[in-house]
């Protein structure tokens, strides 16, 4: 069982640690934020922990949902992170290829590639399609 | 002592005694810590007076004791890197809770990934 909560806008999830001595109740009134709200549901019925920040719910915890646009901009932030590198390297090789006077085309090609990858998210339409996008071809 | 440490990646380090089982290695801790992770779901794989970890942001954690220390002048010492690597750091703590995190795996990653710490006081 895990306790979910929402204070103000924020809603987050608890994972109660097994065999502390508390009861779910006491942790949830423990260790929720003051004069939050909490539902205790399982496990599996958690909603998507990789978009937490994108969780949305009334004031009553009915239902949690994801709010789609920031979940892409959560995947956004996650490409950008993950083809820093990328860029780097392919900056190093259009130096090299530039220095031995080589073509450059197939680098520009990838390093434009991966400039635009953030905006595959734009046309996602479920999170389980923003998951899916990587910065691999 | 005071003050935090953590980050350290170290495979002697405390993540190891704590996979070993060496737990009589930590007979002053206050408090430690085993978790994995997989995305952002974290799993508690064993705990000693840690009530649960509370999670708003991802890739950082606030885990909470049962019983609270009388203040601050703790040391956390911490370790992650299994499978896919990275690092614990501390980003706050209190008396009732202290907020950790690992650098960040994407939501591709599904792999778990072991973070471990153990906290000693006065």
């Amino acid at each position: 069982m895990i306790i979910l909560y929402k204070k103000d806008e924020e809603v987050g999830v608890l994972i109660p640690a097994p065999n502390c001595g508390l009861t779910l109740e006491q942790i949830a009134v423990k260790d929720a934020p003051e004069g939050a709200v909490t539902k205790i549901i399982e496990d599996s019925d958690s909603p998507d922990t990789d978009f937490i920040e994108a969780w949305e719910s009334d004031d009553k915890l009915t239902e949690v949902t994801i709010n789609l646009t920031k979940a892409k901009d959560i995947t956004k932030d996650r490409l950008r992170v993950e083809r820093k590198p990328l860029l780097e390297a392919e900056d190093v090789k259009f130096m090299q290829a530039q220095e031995a006077g080589s073509d450059t085309s197939a680098i520009v090609a990838e390093k434009n590639r991966l400039r635009d990858i953030t905006k595959d998210a734009d046309s996602c339409k479920t999170t389980d399609e923003l998951k899916a996008l990587t910065i691999k071809e | 002592m005071s003050g935090i440490i953590g980050g350290s990646r170290s495979k002697s380090g405390v993540i190891d005694l704590i996979n070993a089982g060496e737990f009589d290695q930590f007979q002053t801790a206050k408090a430690w810590l085993k978790m994995t992770r997989s995305g952002n779901t974290p799993t508690i794989v064993n705990s000693y007076n840690v009530s649960g970890i509370a999670s708003f942001v991802y890739s950082r954690w606030r885990v909470t004791w049962v019983t609270p220390f009388p203040d601050t002048n703790y040391v956390i010492v911490g370790s992650a890197g299994e499978g896919e690597g990275g690092a614990m750091g501390i980003s706050g703590y209190a008396t009732t809770y202290a907020d950790i995190y690992m650098t960040t795996h994407g939501p591709t990653v599904s792999s778990p990934v072991s973070m471990a710490f153990v906290v000693f006081g006065d």
